[in-house]
């Protein structure tokens, strides 16, 4: 029963500090609460809290326990999750601001003509970029396998195919359908229809989650040389910039749609679920909020890469 | 113009962080984890939770200010003895302590609390 608890507890920290500490914290729950006492709520919060810091620290995510290749790694890293987060929120928001320019005045369309290209353009730039980081990453996936280190990494990447695979599968047979329906049909005409959307954006959006674990997985098992991983942190501060700008354009779009065709922003999706706002409809709110903590994630993965390269970036 | 600030990313921290209440427990002798929580509540009046005192221990340790004492070691209550590097840490603490207690009080006018550390009597 103890060693159960213990072995919850311990579990949220990582393994290689579990085999230094781990048996010390063991006796230490035991000489505190006891041969069976359970362990007050508080204190299990703070073994989680500390868990994960240790973990974040073992990652190179925070403080300066590991040296600047790791860190910048890292910072690599928090940049991929941050750029899963921005996509998702271009998703929705390609939906919400569809056929948008026929609501809008033409007098008024310049402005969010001009953001809505830029944020297209930002979008596929992105894609694009990381595409081309994937391509830098190969040799050193490679090696990952040669070395045996496939067996880390197996779980997550045939997850993230298989994800991957049953979306694009579902989305084909999705638009394969939607050619055979009405305007009508496809706006909520056809209730089975819409159901069905709902179903493959969820799968987009868990093979997007699958993909980011996978390629988290692989980059912080790879050991690419010190080149590759500073083209790798080089093209992730390029795709936070990119994220920057697809944010500004989002902006500058809402800002000018609110202002010159409200009626476009009520009609949009999710307009009056769970409130009706001409300025601030809900699906907007969701794509500001998803595109800020990707912002955030980016910004702070930003930063961890320019403070290890401050400190010579990794040697080769 | 402040000396120094009481808190910086190089230091210890305040009087009532982990850190310096560790290194503080250890300078009067080698102790496991459950002794220096022990300790820790008896001089300092707080109680350290498991995650916290070995969140403390292992940056001190990464940082050379403390070690595994290998006297009596008994393998799951390692004890840990405060090094060179850690008694020099936590001498610049208790100066810097010492320094904003005696500003407090001199400026409380209740004169100085403590006999002032490291100052010629």
């Amino acid at each position: 029963m103890r060693a159960d608890r213990d072995e919850r507890l311990l579990r949220w920290y990582p393994s290689r500090w579990r085999s230094r500490y781990g048996d010390e914290l063991r006796a230490l729950l035991e000489d505190r609460y006891g041969p069976a006492g359970g362990v007050p709520v508080g204190d299990c919060l703070g073994l989680v809290r500390a868990g994960l810091t240790e973990r974040a620290r073992e990652g190179g995510f925070v403080g300066a326990s590991q040296g600047p290749a790791e860190r910048m790694r890292a910072g690599s890293v928090l940049v991929v999750c941050g750029w899963a987060l921005v996509l998702v929120a271009g998703a929705v928001f390609g939906k919400f601001s569809d056929n948008w320019s026929t609501g809008t005045p033409r007098a008024d369309r310049w402005v969010a003509s001009w953001s809505y290209d830029v944020v297209a353009v930002a979008g596929t730039l992105g894609c694009v970029l990381t595409l081309v980081a994937a391509f830098v990453a190969v040799p050193a996936f490679a090696r990952l396998r040669r070395r045996g280190g496939w067996a880390s990494v197996r779980r997550p990447v045939a997850r993230a195919a298989v994800g991957v695979a049953a979306a694009a599968v579902a989305f084909g047979a999705l638009l394969f359908w939607a050619h055979h329906l009405s305007s009508h049909d496809r706006n909520g005409g056809l209730p089975v229809y819409g159901a069905l959307f709902v179903v493959v954006c969820v799968a987009a959006v868990a093979a997007l989650a699958w993909s980011t674990v996978a390629a988290v997985a692989v980059v912080r098992h790879m050991e690419p040389p010190a080149r590759t991983l500073r083209v790798l942190a080089a093209m992730a501060v390029a795709l936070s910039a990119l994220m920057l700008v697809t944010f500004a354009g989002v902006v500058a779009w809402w800002v000018s749609e609110a202002l010159h065709a409200p009626g476009v922003l009520l009609d949009g999706i999710g307009g009056g679920v769970p409130f009706d706002s001409r300025f601030v409809p809900p699906a907007l709110l969701v794509v500001g909020a998803l595109m800020i903590a990707g912002l955030v994630l980016a910004l702070s993965g930003t930063v961890r890469i320019a403070r290890a390269a401050r400190l010579g970036g990794p040697s080769a | 113009m402040p000396r120094r600030p009481a808190t910086s990313k190089e230091g210890l921290g305040r009087s009532n962080e982990p850190p310096v209440l560790i290194l503080t427990s250890l300078a009067g002798g080698s102790k496991h984890g459950y002794a220096l929580t022990k300790d820790i509540e008896l001089f300092a009046g707080v109680t350290l939770g498991p995650g916290t005192l070995y969140g403390a221990i292992t940056r001190l340790e990464e940082r050379g200010l403390i070690e595994p004492d290998t006297v009596g070691r008994e393998e799951r209550r390692r004890p840990y003895r405060i090094t060179g590097s850690g008694r020099v840490a936590l001498e610049g603490a208790v100066r810097d302590m010492q320094r904003l207690a005696d500003e407090g009080a001199q400026r409380l006018g209740i004169g100085t609390i403590v006999p002032a550390f490291g100052r010629p009597r």
